[in-house]
């Protein structure tokens, strides 16, 4: 496929911008400085010194950033009186003045509290560049390292979870090394992938998960493998209203991670080691839960001690020795208690001009049952330097290494779970299941991100910038069923090699004046292009004839092999226009152009603009003194998502036939007119501070529309083309309400106590989509349809669950759509939305003597239900506990006493609406308590130690849900689509106890 | 270096920079998918006709995967949802999605290939060319495939007709049209000398009249096509999409000969052959995956995944002559066509001999459910046999405690029973002539 996308009118464009960028280089620059200005900034709280943190001497164009003491000085200051303000990330920023003499050094010293709202910081994502909080009308959720100080976080998706109010994530798979997928502010939409856009140091991730593994049904994700020791912030953008200059694709939202840079100082060393384990609780439904029926339910008091005894052996994993023998480790368990351990190094440093930050780390943690592995190790070099007084080069790299050893499991004949629950009705020969653990999954990922970031700062009013990055990644996944295998006998091997390379470009200048004392003028304009190349090769072989050593595919009597090639091409430009007033109403206004390969040839142009407003309500003379500050804001904007790489092309899919021979089949019958679905996002809200900083918060409505969305729309099969087009006929709603709330209950030097909040609630709905029935998953009776959220739970659902006895299953009708559903008073067959409607997040942090912190977060997400079709599937192979004898009795009609309910649940066969249970759940993500020793302890070189103990998923509190976990689903990472979330066989999340030793030096 | 300086180095960067992006070219150029006009070609006609066939074997056997539990050839033994259903009788729109658009799939993409072939390739000798015949054919086979399987015809979208009543059409349209297909394949076979070709094209039309009811002319294209003849629907094991699903799912446990039938012969009929696997052990387990039924292993399509599926055979035509007899009421000519199908898989004469015309038709029943087992035509025979009030087979054993629907008849198994798969949901959904047809909510 070849398409030009109107280049002569992107280099117009561009030569324009850069000739306004000529024009405005002319600028006469600043000059000339004296005197000595030197200080410390400490957190208040801890009295650690902060480093890295920016120190600006005000009305000059002159900022450090403190060192590894946490001080600075600014030498050759003017004298006379000077102000000097900090600004670090997650603080409180502190203005201070000094009188600067001509000869002793004037001394600061900071105290900086923690804060959650900080409108003077500056922030850079979703803008055209860094600019004041206070400035932009639409929220931005920023996690700093403080934040991350003693959480044990090891992923991108633990760090976003429970501390950003609207971002849910939802997890996959407990087997090591598995991603999430992070939802902002719902799906909008149902086709194209809903994963926010990732940035890393300006450098665009492809964020799509690597190619998922059909026996094991989950994926792990490039997106998320940044190391957190090595983030220094990340700011979080939600939706269309703050994505409008980012463009098409980036509707979903965009998160950008900024790592740690050097500071000027003697060079900073920082270590650390972790040593835990990682352990599996009960698995399945315990014995003494109040729907393991009774022995008059099971109607056998032989059967409910069957379901006890089934129970208690967690379906013969938690203890296989008596029920299902074959197989059975002589441990008498499946399970183990997994090791898992970290170590990291890292050093940071520089001169004026000068600065590095260079990390390196390796960790391993094993599976809950072997051989499962995920083994990584990494570096990082950040170096910068500063050329000039206005120049600015920031070189930052890093490699990550990962080698992951997996267990099948999910939806797989083959699955462990599946088998072992099943007993002797799996698919293991004879029930020994131990044989699934001869079959090795393998994958090796390899992760480059490397980027070159210049800013070129002649004055106050004009900033430029230029981002070049390149993201490269590489994965192998390797499948490897050995000669003798019980499922391939003569042997097979599967290697799927994929490799994504992304260059990303990026231009961006600003120029600001000023129009009297009281109006700001703040233009902006840019450009940007991103190219993504995907290579996937995908060979396999089969029949190795005879037993041996491991071997490769030429060494099949069968091969086949699969290649699959996709370039994408993007570029974009915007235009911006900030207007300030009184340094308290912020008008902003722009708009970006966007073109894009996989856009029809007929559309051409995307067009997404944006409008947005803040009005600092605190900055007003009438406003009370407790309350610090208060910012309202409004915005709304435009972005969008673009269609699949053919999706507009009538094509044709090359295949074999006639036993190996080449020939075309039908594919996608193309739309030349398909565009971006577009997404408009009005968002209000407010946010600020009170009580000198001990309360915090942050509230945001907002109503998202995605219109033209791109829908999947059936093709009438008898004209060939089977496969679903898509089409731009959709409307996509999504609603809802964020807040975040932090209190310091406590603020005390030796005694410090802060309580958070986050909630959010998200309500979606198709509102149109052309009366298309989509169903997603028929096993898991998901589907979408019109008026209802997006995904959701379709069926015959029971009238009365309630009902006992015979004539109790009393079943709906299903509707098509809203209306229907509406007006027919049979039509009750919707259960509920498949995805999460709301989350919360409490954490809390109480710091005692300035040494000992104890640190949790707890998450609850909810609102959702999940097909469980792992207790389905179980039930009727007889096993299910809570179906135990209760099956055999609905099967022969003895239903006295039973519930409507419950003879739908152990039916010989269940229908899969009955078994969409709730999912709402509450875990406890972590609870640490770490201790910074005495320095006086520590040896002459060491700045600080910290030891700590930490717990993850310690314990989970799923009262409805009666399955294994309601966040181990199968299919649960998913690239392009809304997805769906069901059980299958999937492995539970498991705890971690770790302990961990930090040292700096 | 002072400032200005540095500007003035900087500046023509900054230029550089942007002139660097105006630069680019936007363009992409990706493989992997063939596009619309790259068929228009000479060198895209092989291609073209090996699709036709790939689409073909592509739901043959997903038919007849379907079809042989539905009808009693198998005991579905496994995990689908929609196992349990079949075996009672029930097929129901949201289940065939999946075989409706495979099979409607192959007729459109033989019956476009065809308009292709003859309008949009230059250079094409499409007049007795192999090819030609070999398109005609699975045109004519996948119709063939339409009126046996399913409840209607061939169905036409968008507005070319009028309203639902004439879109969804009598299976006759579907027979018709695979007859005017195959009478083209046999005039471009023998154009092209291909006499192998040629047979196919009378078996199939055999079987087309035999769908229409009319016995004179099935007999006629009979009698062209050879006992021993074999047209098979090919399969490999180079890729899933190329396997025999009846294969994969034999491994899968998911059917099973147990309480069929066929396991009624012990030792198994060498047309429709099986592992009593709790018995012999030989097998990968002794209960289907459901966990409740035992596992009798079929051997027709195993352990090879590149099975092929027989799509037209003389033994077929032999027995379509023994049906034509008896509709004519000559018993023993009826007797001897079925005895050289015996004959020719080394079976002895039926025995003892039908003694009248309705234990022939028993006969009958019988041979071809062994003659044709798993091959995806059991179901038109319970159709055509049923509406006829004729006795046949009792289709299914009810085993495992599958318990009967209220409207089963334990007797014959037949009279509340699917015996044909309705249109497909996504046609009822997708086709503008479909919205609020009765064959779509009925």
């Amino acid at each position: 496929m070849r398409r030009a996308l109107s280049a002569s009118a992107w280099r117009g464009v561009l030569l324009l911008l850069g000739a306004v960028a000529l024009v405005l280089a002319t600028t006469t620059p600043v000059s000339a400085q004296t005197g000595t200005i030197q200080g410390t900034v400490t957190d208040a709280v801890t009295g650690r010194q902060l480093v890295g943190v920016r120190v600006i001497l005000m009305g000059t164009t002159f900022q450090q950033r403190t060192d590894v003491d946490g001080a600075f000085t600014f030498d050759n200051v003017t004298v006379g009186q000077r102000q000097v303000q900090v600004l670090a990330v997650g603080y409180k920023s502190v203005t201070a003045s000094t009188a600067v003499g001509p000869s002793q050094p004037s001394v600061l010293s900071f105290e900086l509290r923690r804060l959650s709202i900080v409108l003077d910081e500056l922030v850079v994502t979703g803008t055209a560049g860094a600019v004041r909080r206070k400035q932009i009308g639409n929220s931005v959720s920023t996690i700093t390292s403080a934040d991350l100080e003693v959480a044990a976080v090891t992923s991108l998706d633990e760090i976003i979870r429970g501390r950003t109010a609207g971002a849910i994530v939802m997890a996959s798979n407990g087997q090591p090394g598995m991603a999430a997928n992070i939802l902002l502010r719902g799906a909008s939409s149902i086709q194209m992938s809903n994963a926010p856009l990732i940035y890393v140091d300006g450098v665009r991730l492809n964020s799509a998960f690597a190619p998922e593994s059909d026996e094991v049904g989950s994926s792990i994700s490039f997106g998320l493998d940044i190391r957190p020791e090595d983030i220094e912030r990340v700011e979080v953008v939600k939706g269309a209203a703050a994505t409008t200059l980012y463009g098409t694709e980036a509707s979903a939202g965009v998160i950008q991670i900024f790592t740690k840079k050097g500071t000027a100082g003697k060079p900073a060393w920082a270590f650390s080691i972790e040593q835990g384990v990682k352990t599996q609780g009960h698995i399945g439904p315990k014995p003494g839960a109040d729907y393991i029926p009774t022995d008059a339910e099971a109607g056998d008091p032989a059967l409910a001690q069957q379901a006890r005894d089934f129970a208690a052996s967690g379906l013969f994993v938690n203890d296989c020795r008596e029920a299902d023998p074959e197989g059975c480790p002589e441990r008498g368990t499946f399970l183990r208690n997994g090791r898992r351990q970290r170590y990291n190094l890292s050093v940071r440093g520089g001169t004026g001009e000068t600065n590095y930050f260079v990390s390196g780390n390796w960790s391993e943690e094993q599976g809950v049952l072997a051989p499962g592995l995920a083994r990584d190790w990494g570096a990082r070099g950040n170096f910068g330097f500063r050329p000039s007084e206005t120049v600015s080069v920031q070189y930052n790299s890093s490699f990550v290494r990962r080698d992951l050893v997996f267990i099948p499991d999910g939806n797989n004949a083959e699955g462990f779970l599946l088998n072992a629950f099943r007993r002797q009705a799996g698919y293991t020969p004879l029930g020994n299941d131990a044989l699934i653990f001869d079959m090795k999954l393998n994958q090796a990922v390899d992760h480059f991100v490397t980027g070159l970031q210049t800013s070129w700062v002649p004055s106050e009013r004009f900033r430029q910038r230029l981002n070049v990055g390149l993201d490269w990644q590489r994965s192998e996944y390797t499948e490897e069923k050995p000669f003798g295998y019980f499922g391939n006998p003569d042997g097979a091997r599967e290697n799927d090699t994929y490799q994504s390379r992304n260059l990303t470009v990026d231009y961006a200048g600003t120029w600001e004046a000023s129009v009297g004392s009281s109006i700001l003028s703040s233009f902006s304009w840019g450009g940007q292009l991103y190219e993504r190349q995907t290579r996937r090769l995908n060979a396999f072989g089969s029949n190795f004839g005879l037993p041996g050593k491991k071997k490769d595919i030429d060494a099949a009597a069968n091969t086949s092999a699969a290649e699959t090639i996709v370039d994408l091409t993007s570029g974009g430009f915007f235009l911006q226009e900030m207007v300030g007033l009184s340094d308290k109403l912020f008008i902003t206004g722009g708009v970006r152009w966007d073109g894009f390969s996989t856009f029809g040839e007929d559309f051409g142009i995307a067009a997404y603009p944006k409008l947005s407003l803040s009005y600092m309500l605190s900055e007003n003379d009438f406003w009370p003194l407790w309350f610090d500050d208060l910012k309202l804001r409004a915005a709304l904007g435009f972005s969008g998502r673009a269609p699949g790489t053919f999706d507009a092309t009538r094509t044709w899919d090359a295949i074999s036939g006639d036993e190996g021979e080449p020939g075309v089949t039908p594919r996608n019958p193309g739309d030349r007119s398909l565009g971006p679905e577009k997404t408009k996002e009005l968002e209000v809200g407010a946010e600020g501070t009170a009580f000198n900083g001990r309360v915090s918060f942050e509230y945001s409505y907002y109503d998202q529309k995605t219109t033209d969305a791109l829908v999947a729309v059936q093709q009438v099969p008898t004209q060939g083309f089977v496969f679903s087009q898509l089409q731009n006929i959709g409307t996509i709603r999504n609603k809802g309400h964020e807040l975040a709330l932090n209190v310091t209950v406590l603020p005390s030097d030796r005694f410090n106590w802060d309580v958070g909040l986050r909630y959010s609630n998200n309500k979606s709905s198709a509102e149109d989509i052309s009366g298309q029935i989509l169903p997603l998953r028929g096993a898991a009776a998901v589907g979408i349809r019109e008026g209802f959220p997006v995904p959701s739970l379709f069926g015959p659902v029971q009238k009365t669950p309630d009902a006992i006895g015979a004539g109790a299953v009393d079943r709906c009708t299903v509707p098509e759509d809203r209306v229907e559903f509406d007006s027919d008073p049979d039509a009750c067959g919707f259960l509920g939305p498949n995805f999460p409607v709301w989350s919360y997040g409490i954490s809390t942090r109480l710091t005692i003597g300035r040494r000992l912190t104890i640190d949790a977060l707890g998450e609850g997400v909810g609102g959702n239900y999940i097909s469980l079709g792992t207790a389905r599937q179980t039930v009727r192979r007889n096993v299910w506990p809570e179906c135990q004898g209760v099956r055999d009795r609905v099967r022969a009609g003895d239903v006295d006493g039973l519930t409507g309910e419950t003879q739908g649940l152990c039916a010989r066969s269940p229908a899969f609406i009955d078994w969409g249970r709730k999912a709402d759940f509450f875990r406890l993500r972590h609870i640490t308590l770490a201790y910074r020793l005495p320095e006086s302890w520590l040896p002459g070189n060491f700045r600080r130690a910290t030891v700590s103990v930490s717990g993850k998923n310690l314990f989970l509190i799923a009262p409805d849900f009666r399955g294994l976990d309601p966040e181990a689903v199968d299919g649960g990472t998913f690239n392009s689509g809304v997805g769906v979330r069901y059980s299958y066989y999937n492995m539970p999340i498991p705890r971690d106890i770790i302990f961990k030793l930090a040292v700096d030096f | 270096m002072t400032q200005k300086n540095c500007y003035s180095r900087l500046t023509p960067l900054a230029l550089a920079a942007v002139l660097g992006l105006a630069g680019c070219d936007f363009d992409v150029d990706n493989p992997g998918r063939v596009l619309e006009d790259d068929l228009n070609t000479i060198d895209a006609v092989d291609a073209l006709v090996t699709g036709m066939s790939s689409d073909f074997s592509e739901e043959y056997d997903g038919i007849a995967f379907l079809i042989a539990r539905a009808t009693d050839e198998m005991a579905g033994s496994g995990s689908y949802n929609t196992t349990n259903n079949f075996r009672r009788g029930i097929i129901e729109a949201e289940q065939v999605d999946g075989v409706w658009e495979g099979i409607q799939r192959a007729r459109w993409v033989a019956e476009d290939g065809i308009r292709r072939l003859r309008d949009d390739i230059e250079g094409y000798a499409f007049a007795g060319n192999p090819l030609t015949a070999r398109a005609y054919i699975f045109a004519g086979l996948a119709n063939r495939v339409v009126g046996e399987s399913f409840c209607f015809g061939t169905i036409s979208a968008g507005a070319e007709l009028g309203g639902a009543a004439e879109a969804a059409q009598p299976n006759s349209e579907a027979f018709q049209r695979a007859l005017n297909m195959l009478a083209e394949a046999v005039t471009h076979a023998q154009g092209a000398g291909n006499s192998t070709l040629e047979d196919i094209a009378h078996g199939g039309r055999a079987q087309a009249y035999v769908g229409l009811g009319d016995w004179t002319n099935a007999v006629i294209e009979a009698r062209m096509v050879s006992t021993g003849f074999l047209f098979e629907a090919l399969y490999d094991a180079n890729s899933v999409r190329e396997n025999n699903e009846m294969r994969n799912e034999t491994r899968r446990r998911e059917m099973s000969v147990f309480d069929t039938f066929a396991a009624s012969f012990s030792p198994p009929d060498p047309r429709a052959p099986y592992t009593d696997c709790p018995t012999t052990g030989d097998c990968n387990g002794v209960l289907g995956a459901d966990g409740i039924t035992e596992f009798w292993r079929q051997d027709k399509y195993y352990p090879d995944r590149g099975a092929d599926i027989p799509a037209v055979k003389g033994t077929e035509m032999r027995l379509i002559e023994a049906e034509a007899e008896l509709r004519n009421n000559n018993l023993g000519p009826a007797i001897a066509f079925m005895n050289e199908v015996r004959d020719f898989h080394d079976l002895a004469d039926l025995t003892p001999a039908p003694a009248d015309i309705a234990e022939a038709f028993i006969a009958l029943d019988r041979e071809r459910y062994l003659t044709l087992w798993l091959e995806g035509r059991r179901m038109h025979d319970t159709r055509r046999w049923e509406a006829e009030g004729r006795t046949t087979l009792p289709s299914v054993m009810f085993a495992n405690g599958l318990v009967p629907l209220a409207g089963d008849n334990l007797a014959t198994g037949l009279s509340q029973r699917a015996l044909c798969i309705p249109i497909s949901f996504s046609e009822c959904l997708s086709n503008p002539n479909l919205r609020g047809a009765a064959e779509c909510t009925s």
